[in-house]
């Protein structure tokens, strides 16, 4: 059986981002997973997590360029000149849901040698899949269409956004990682805390940039160019907060061998 | 992050809510909800300059309101008689002021360090006015007395002024990061504070603008600052006596100002609302900065 082979431009950066995502995301997966053998007991559960996360982001990558990319065909045939996909809104979300409570999981990981409790744990993931349920009825339309009804869930995801910054740059998760005596921990969160407040910060941004939604009205930044940023956004999120993970993991499995 | 630039991020959003949902705000909204905010926490971080003052060197109140209002009286005669450089002079005041609580902290050590928090402070002035030109253009000209002040918007200017304050103060700021005078930590956090200014100031109007860094960045850490002074050095203070201290400076600001507005109001005096508005508070910035720069010193 022959597959059918798309032609995509070369100016199709979409497309292009989706399967460099797609293969980034692998190979990372495969990276951590790997490393796992380089730290020590502490940190396996670290890196197993970070793996995960880059590992359901590849898959769902893979699913998300296929639609792209079929969706790009569709218009095509239907007569549309420009012929781009549509935004993998639903698959987004599917992968959202699972990876950004995991890199909750990761925080607290991180501050448990510190004190961190289960309490912190569920408080996080709590806090993502609030913000992650609210933004994909509002993107979706799922309860109803209308700039008020966007505004509202995005507002009400905006919640649990920035309840998790808040805890990671000055309330729970901060004073635990200052707490640590461990100047890679604090450092390591510190860092993990720019992943949340800037590279998460793409997508309210992106949530704004809906047909009818401020940005997109003020700037005229619309959703097919969202979908670039979202995608190198994801890999940056993803891989560079496993590999700061990773350093942390290192820097401390050595100092324990030094012992 | 400190919890002042979360409070300015939440305002972010909430105002990206607000923009969404009606596209724009209304020059009225905008006014009143300014004016709340600046007069519930911008005016008060000013009002226990008289407690800093005679604490700091033992000053009576005699000497501590003389040299006040003679200031205040000074600074007026100069907008009677030389607005523009009365205008000027708000402005380089204030751009010192502004630099030097947000970076007094750091630079310690630093010898150019006076340098260093003008050129903040007209990195972020400059910065206003430049994505705000046209709407601030309007404003100025408005009114009959303030249309000279539109000088500083002429013959680009405030375009120079704007990229080269802000690559100079970048550039210097990653230069103290790397000969290690403030930890790259700080460093990152004040670069995307900037970064966060430049956002609203571009995306808002001025008013809005202003307010949000007035409110949030300057005089809410400025009352955190002060607070923990009064605690440590005056007296235990709770928040509300704080806030009965706070009170009646803040009180006679204000009436002082709307009492000034009505008679503009109803052509008693013959002032706009607008120039009555900056002289006041460009009167009161100046010993206020004053203060402040000696309570920066000390502590």
């Amino acid at each position: 059986m022959l597959l059918k082979v798309i032609p995509i431009a070369a100016d199709n950066y979409v497309a292009f981002t989706f399967f460099i995502g797609y293969i980034a995301m692998l190979a990372a997966s495969v990276f951590f997973f790997v490393e796992r053998n380089s730290v020590s007991d502490k940190w396996k559960m670290s890196l197993l997590v970070s793996g995960l996360i880059t590992g359901i982001a590849a898959v769902h990558y893979y699913y998300m360029r296929d639609y792209n990319l079929g969706t790009m065909e569709l218009w095509k045939e239907l007569g549309n000149a420009e012929g781009t996909g549509d935004s993998p809104t639903f698959f987004r979300y599917v992968d959202w849901i699972l990876t950004v409570p995991l890199m909750c999981v990761e925080f607290y990981l991180l501050t448990r040698l510190a004190g961190a409790t289960k309490s912190l744990l569920w408080k996080l993931i709590f806090a993502s899949t609030w913000m992650l349920v609210c933004g994909y009825i509002g993107e979706s339309g799922l309860l109803g269409t209308g700039t008020s009804t966007q505004v509202t869930w995005g507002v009400l995801s905006t919640l649990g956004y920035l309840y998790i910054v808040h805890s990671v740059w000055i309330g729970e998760v901060a004073k635990l990682a200052d707490s640590s005596g461990s100047d890679v921990v604090k450092k390591g969160v510190r860092a993990l805390g720019w992943f949340v407040l800037v590279g998460w910060a793409i997508y309210p941004i992106g949530y704004m940039c809906q047909d009818g939604g401020w940005l997109n009205t003020a700037l005229g930044w619309g959703s097919q160019n969202i979908d670039v940023w979202y995608n190198l956004a994801d890999a940056i999120n993803k891989i560079g907060f496993g590999l700061v993970v990773y350093r942390i993991a290192i820097s401390e499995s050595k100092k324990e061998l030094a012992k | 992050m400190n919890k002042f630039s979360f409070l300015y991020l939440v305002f972010i959003y909430l105002l990206g809510s607000v923009y969404t949902l009606h596209n724009d705000i209304i020059i009225e909204h905008q006014i009143i909800g300014s004016f709340l905010l600046i007069a519930l926490i911008g005016i008060p971080h000013g009002a226990i300059d008289n407690v800093i003052l005679q604490s700091e060197y033992k000053m009576s109140k005699f000497k501590f309101y003389g040299l006040y209002l003679l200031s205040i009286v000074l600074y007026t005669a100069m907008w009677f008689f030389l607005p523009v450089y009365a205008f000027f002079l708000f402005l380089l005041v204030s751009a010192y002021h502004f630099g030097e609580s947000q970076l007094v902290n750091h630079l310690s050590k630093v010898k150019v360090k006076k340098l260093i928090f003008l050129l903040w402070g007209v990195a972020l002035i400059s910065t206003l006015f430049y994505y705000n030109q046209k709407e601030l253009s309007n404003l100025f000209y408005s009114n009959y007395d303030t249309k000279d002040l539109n000088y500083i918007l002429k013959s680009n200017i405030i375009k120079y002024v704007y990229v080269f304050s802000n690559i100079i103060l970048v550039a210097y700021l990653i230069y103290l990061s790397f000969y290690k005078h403030i930890s790259r930590y700080e460093i990152n956090k004040e670069i995307f504070q900037i970064f966060l200014i430049h956002l609203t100031f571009f995306l808002f109007p001025i008013i809005i603008s202003f307010t949000l860094y007035f409110v949030f960045l300057h005089s809410l850490k400025a009352l955190s600052q002060e607070f923990k002074y009064l605690n440590q050095k005056v007296e235990k203070t709770s928040i509300l006596r704080f806030i009965k201290i706070l009170f009646p400076h803040s009180f006679i600001s204000l009436l002082f100002v709307s009492i000034l507005i009505i008679l503009s109001q109803k052509n008693i005096i013959d002032v706009s609302e607008l120039l009555l508005l900056i002289v006041s508070i460009s009167v009161i910035t100046l010993p206020h900065a004053i203060v402040m720069t000696k309570f920066y010193e000390n502590n």
